[in-house]
Formats: structure tokens, C-alpha cells, sequence
């Protein structure tokens, strides 16, 4: 009984032998324990068994988040550059072609931004629209002992929850780091960019990042879980003969 | 029961399962549901404990009329009033032993690892409370499913051929184990096609096309 447990009820690791002592000794065992911990011992647990799929959307999250971060933070550093030029432009045309690049750098990042979103979306949309057709019987289980729907959709949402936290961890970690490095190379002149400032990645960006990953990733998977819960008890059977 | 049948619909036909029940089992009394395959016998154990619902009739059980709950109530009930066993045990397959008999309450405020792990020990089961179902005999895995189905003291445990997966030394303490829940108090009802295994029952109900075989 060397192998540690890991209940739906909490996510800490103990050995079950322990556990086990203190029973037969009369003790204490847990105390109640609050409720997300409980659902996240089970989508931890969820997660280690499908860890191959699990790592496969935490990378593409991981890589869409980068690629958020990067150019949200290239780009403020680019319109804070070329606004720089723009005032101490003496000429007023030549300030106004700054800032008409400016907006045009800008509406191009948005389009790269929403395809960065949209990667995250369907990244985690996927993986749980494949992670649920594989587990009916399983939710057909968790309603038959009494989960209610309610509860099924809280579980589906939390693990695509998990799933893009993970991702944006990553990714905004290795988004940061990418943004310190261009903004390194720019600052040596490195690279081809003169109209590049310094591509400072601001709380904005991680709290856009987090958004995007982590909200997007739960609301995508908001309404397949709905439809998911609606698995009937009796799908339990299907197949046996 | 009164009056329950219950169709499915196939496509282009329908079939009837069950057809005008009739049927009053008693608190605290052990039934044994048998019949051939397809008779009906899981679809009543379904209706009974809330799994699924009569498409004419109506299920009255501890005072609640089934039919009339709604799908919450249902729910609630079968997490606080019944028991189920399977035939193919139907354990999460990456949660391991102890994990699945709390499962129930894993939404709760309350829950009692101890009285799991008592259930354990009470099946024999306290060296395999870290293994996952898929590490487990058969036998095992009916006792976590049989600890599963008792670990929210339910009033009514309903078991359908509980001993259809496991050899007959292991159906046997199966079934002893299922009659021990007597003393609470606890009503009974196994379905199985095995005569032996209904005779340890106090009364034993046929079913044939889906109607009660008249004793």
C-alpha cells in the first residue's frame, strides 16, 4: 500500500497505509473539505489518465498564449514608439504617416491576436468534445450514483479550466520570455526592426492572456458540457449484452 | 408498481419491456427478480431506483411517486435513497477504490472517509484501497461497487446479477453479504437468472415478456 491516494475529496497526496493507521487507531481521518478541491482531486486525477491528450492542448494553449503575449507586447512597444515619432515630428505629414502605420500595425496585431484566441479556443474545445465522447459511460455513471447535471457541467468546466491554466502558465512564461529577447535584440540592434520601443510585457498582457486562455477555454467548453449532462443514467448499459 | 410498462422505441418498431406491473414489495424485505433474458428484469430494477422512467403507470417508492419528480428529485433520490450493484461493477476507471465508493459525495459538504474505509475493511477490500478497478479481480471490483452502493446508507439496494461476472465462491459470499443488510432494515432486490442465487431471498417474483408470471 505503498501507492499514495489521491481522493476526489482532496487533492494532497497521503499514503494509504497512513491513512489506514490512523483508522484502525481510532483517529481522526479528514475533515470536510471545501468543494472545488474535492472536483479537482477528480479532474487531477482525470487529467493523469489522459495525459497524452492533456499535454497535447496544454501545448497548443501554451503556443497560442505565447504568441498572444508576444504580439500584444511587441505591439504596445511599436505604438509607443512610433507616437514618440510622431510628436517630435516637426512635419505634419510625416506625423501623420506615423500614426496611420501606428493604426495599421495595430488592426494587423488584432487580426493575429484573434487568430492566437481562436487556437486557444479550439485548442481546449476539442480536447474536451473528444475527452467527453470517449467518457459517456462515465458521466453515465456519475448520474446513475447521484451527480447531478448541474455538477456534471461544473466538473467539464473546471477541466478545461485546468487544462488552459496550464497552458497559459506556460505560455505566458515563455511569452514573457520571448518579449525580454526581442526586446534585447532590438536594444542592441539586432534584427531589422528601427521602429521598434521596448516591448514591456505590462499586467494588460498577462491579464488578457489569462482571459483569452482560461475564459475562453471555459466558455468554449460551457456548452458541451451542457450537452453532456444531459447523458441519461440508463446509457450505463448500452452495449452490454 | 402500479400499472407500469415500459417501451422503447426502436426505429421502425417498438418493443415492450415491460407491460402492466403490478407489483408491492415490503420495507425491509428481500426480493429476487427472475426470468430470461429480456424478460424485463433490469428495465423494473431501472424504474425502481430512478435510473429511468415508466412510459405508462407509476412507481411509488418510499412514499415518492417517481414518475411525478423532477429531474433534480430524481437525482437527490437516488443519491440518498438507493443502492446499486451492477453486473459489470461500472467503477471510474482512474479513480481507485476508496475514491469510488465516496464518489457520491464528492459534491457534498459532508463525507465520511471513514466509513469508507470501514466498508473496506468489512469487504475485505483494506489492501486494495489504492488500486484502480482496472487492478482488481472481479470479485473486488463487485465489492467496491456493493461499498459504493452502501456508502450512503441507503434504504433500498437494488443489485442486478451481481453474481453474473464473478465465480460461484465470490457470488456466494456476494449474495451473503447483500442478505446481511437485512439487519438495517435495509429492502433488497436482486435480480438474477440463477434459481440458487434467488432462493436466498424471502420471495421470488418471475417475469416473462415483460409481465409477471402468476405464483
Amino acid at each position: 500500500m505503498s501507492e499514495p491516494c489521491v481522493t476526489p475529496f482532496r487533492i494532497k497526496t497521503y499514503s494509504c497505509t497512513d491513512l489506514y493507521r490512523q483508522y484502525n487507531s481510532g483517529g481522526q481521518i479528514l475533515g470536510t473539505v471545501k468543494r472545488p478541491v474535492r472536483a479537482g482531486g477528480y479532474i487531477l486525477r482525470l487529467l493523469e489518465r489522459n495525459w497524452g491528450r492533456g499535454m497535447l492542448t496544454i501545448l497548443a494553449v501554451t503556443v497560442g498564449v505565447a504568441f498572444l503575449v508576444v504580439f500584444a507586447s511587441l505591439n504596445s512597444g511599436i505604438q509607443d514608439h512610433l507616437e514618440n515619432r510622431a510628436v517630435a515630428e516637426n512635419d505634419p505629414k510625416v506625423a501623420q504617416h506615423y500614426e496611420d502605420l501606428g493604426e495599421i500595425v495595430s488592426k494587423w496585431v488584432m487580426v493575429l491576436l484573434a487568430v492566437a484566441s481562436l487556437l486557444v479556443m479550439l485548442s481546449v474545445g476539442n480536447a474536451i468534445l473528444i475527452s467527453l465522447s470517449q467518457r459517456k459511460k462515465e458521466l453515465a455513471i456519475l448520474r446513475a450514483v447521484g451527480i447531478s447535471r448541474g455538477q456534471i457541467v461544473q466538473l467539464v468546466v473546471a477541466e478545461a479550466a485546468v487544462l488552459s491554466l496550464y497552458g497559459f502558465i506556460l505560455g505566458a512564461s515563455l511569452g514573457a520570455c520571448l518579449s525580454v529577447l526581442f526586446d534585447w535584440m532590438f536594444t542592441n540592434g539586432i534584427g531589422t526592426s528601427a521602429l521598434v520601443g521596448p516591448s514591456l510585457v505590462t499586467p494588460g498582457v498577462v491579464l488578457m492572456a489569462a482571459l483569452v486562455s482560461v475564459g475562453m477555454g471555459s466558455l468554449v467548453s460551457l456548452p458541451l458540457a451542457v450537452s453532456a449532462s444531459r447523458v441519461e443514467p440508463v446509457e450505463i448499459f448500452r452495449g452490454e449484452v | 408498481m402500479i400499472d407500469v410498462s415500459r417501451t422503447y422505441d426502436m426505429g421502425t418498431s417498438t418493443v415492450m419491456a415491460l407491460d402492466g406491473i403490478n407489483l408491492s414489495v415490503s420495507r425491509g424485505e428481500f426480493l429476487a427478480v427472475v426470468g430470461p433474458s429480456g424478460s424485463g428484469k433490469s428495465t423494473l430494477l431501472n424504474l425502481i431506483g430512478g435510473l429511468d422512467r415508466p412510459s405508462e403507470g407509476r412507481v411509488r417508492v418510499l412514499g415518492s411517486d417517481l414518475s411525478n419528480l423532477s429531474e433534480e428529485e430524481m437525482t437527490r433520490f437516488r443519491r440518498e435513497n438507493v443502492g446499486m450493484v451492477f453486473q459489470f461493477f461500472h467503477l471510474i476507471p482512474h479513480l481507485n477504490a476508496l475514491d469510488n465508493i465516496m464518489i457520491s459525495r464528492m459534491f457534498e459538504a459532508d463525507c465520511s472517509v471513514e466509513r469508507a474505509l470501514r466498508l473496506l475493511d468489512q469487504l475485505g477490500l483494506k489492501d486494495r484501497m489504492s488500486h484502480l478497478p482496472g487492478e482488481l479481480s472481479g470479485g473486488e471490483q463487485q465489492r467496491v461497487s456493493l461499498a459504493r452502493a452502501l456508502f450512503n446508507e441507503p434504504d433500498i439496494l437494488l443489485a442486478d446479477e451481481p453474481t453474473g461476472n464473478v465465480d460461484t465462491k465470490m457470488g456466494s459470499s456476494i449474495v451473503k453479504l447483500l442478505k446481511d443488510q437485512k439487519k438495517w432494515g435495509r429492502t433488497i432486490i436482486l435480480v438474477s437468472h440463477d434459481m440458487n442465487v434467488a432462493r436466498e431471498a424471502d420471495r421470488i417474483v418471475e417475469l416473462k415478456d415483460g409481465r409477471v408470471v402468476p405464483g
